[in-house]
């Protein structure tokens, strides 16, 4: 501390911002480090004990005004809802608007000259695969539900986005 | 001067009771200190340290750590401590001026036999720092908190940084006129003739 200062002191004077002159000598390090010594633990004034007490209860009653002011203070810094960022309120339109692209897009491929009817068949046979290894078994099932999902509904796969906007919006007014 | 635990602020914002009292207990003299410097008296600097404790409280949540919490903290207390001071029509403290206050007719030479008591030293040492000018004053506290940078003391009291370094070496200069019975070097009993 005392090097860095003095370092610095020495960089001012050499900037020119010294008091030079007879009546107020700059200090020499020593002199200097003497000083520091005697102020440095003299200056540091301690509050009165009873001072002390009084403050921290004067502190601790203002937090628990504070917190019945703003209940939500305490909501635990690792909650992952109180951790996430606060939702727009154009969250929704945005989401809106995603969806009737994915539709549009998905629409325009149906339409185009690329073919897509292979598609189909090779769900077809996989899902066929899939019933001779397992027997018929409910994963086969899905498959198929998930296969006329895919093909009638597409927008479906959209809807677990959705429900994460949806909770996360359900948790703001437990925040505010 | 102890910067506090990342983990002790973290928990106060969050509102927990005993890292606030953390806070209080490890910063209180700090606080108080700075407030004697700016009111000097007593009472007053008791109002404004549980003022700047109340008002860091209800702050602490914008704290986000872009600057170290003893800068941002002593900020407070500084800015509090003008306000309360211009609020009473008091004169203002100026922080940037640089007044060039002559304490050589004030010197302490004449206390000399008074000089051996522990408390009397105390004493005459804060009395010579009551008597610089406030700026001076203010930044001589600040620069006596074991840690303070002289970039955080102009942080503190929203000076540039050579001016904080001025104030100190005026400050110093003063003080080691007023206080040179104190400082003087040893007397070499051995010395050659």
């Amino acid at each position: 501390m005392i090097d860095r200062n003095t370092a610095e002191r020495l960089d001012g004077e050499a900037a020119g911002h010294h008091l030079g002159g007879a009546a107020r000598s700059p200090l020499d390090d020593a002199a200097e480090r003497r000083l520091d010594a005697l102020v440095r633990p003299r200056l540091l004034v301690e509050p009165p004990t009873e001072f002390r007490t009084s403050l921290l209860a004067s502190v601790l009653r203002a937090a628990d005004a504070l917190d019945a002011e703003r209940p939500a203070l305490h909501v635990p810094a690792t909650s992952s809802v109180a951790a996430s960022p606060d939702l727009s309120a154009w969250a929704y339109p945005a989401v809106a608007a995603l969806i009737a692209t994915y539709l549009a897009v998905v629409g325009s491929l149906g339409g185009a000259a690329i073919r897509w009817d292979w598609l189909p068949v090779l769900v077809e046979q996989l899902g066929a695969a899939a019933s001779i290894v397992g027997g018929g078994s409910p994963g086969g099932l899905l498959f198929v539900v998930l296969q006329g999902l895919a093909e009638q509904a597409p927008w479906v796969a959209l809807l677990p986005l959705l429900w994460l906007l949806w909770e996360r919006d359900r948790a703001l007014p437990q925040r505010q | 001067m102890a910067e506090p635990a990342r983990d002790t602020i973290l928990r106060a914002q969050a509102g927990d009771r005993r890292a606030i009292a953390d806070l209080v207990d490890s910063q209180q003299r700090y606080v108080y200190s700075i407030a004697m410097t700016i009111v000097r008296d007593p009472t007053d600097a008791a109002d404004l340290t549980q003022d700047a404790f109340i008002r860091l409280l209800r702050a602490l949540g914008t704290y986000r750590g872009e600057t170290r919490f003893t800068t941002w903290l002593y900020r407070l207390v500084v800015n509090l401590g003008i306000d309360r001071l211009r609020r009473r029509g008091a004169p203002p403290i100026r922080l940037d001026d640089n007044p060039d206050f002559d304490l050589t007719s004030q010197s302490l030479d004449d206390d000399a036999p008074l000089l051996t008591e522990r408390a009397e030293e105390v004493a005459l040492v804060r009395a010579a720092v009551a008597r610089l000018p406030d700026a001076q004053r203010l930044a001589l506290t600040l620069h006596y908190f074991e840690d303070m940078r002289y970039e955080d003391i102009a942080e503190v009291m929203g000076v540039p940084l050579n001016t904080v370094k001025s104030h100190i070496r005026r400050g110093k200069t003063k003080l080691a006129e007023s206080l040179a019975p104190l400082i003087a070097p040893a007397a070499s009993a051995g010395s050659p003739p």
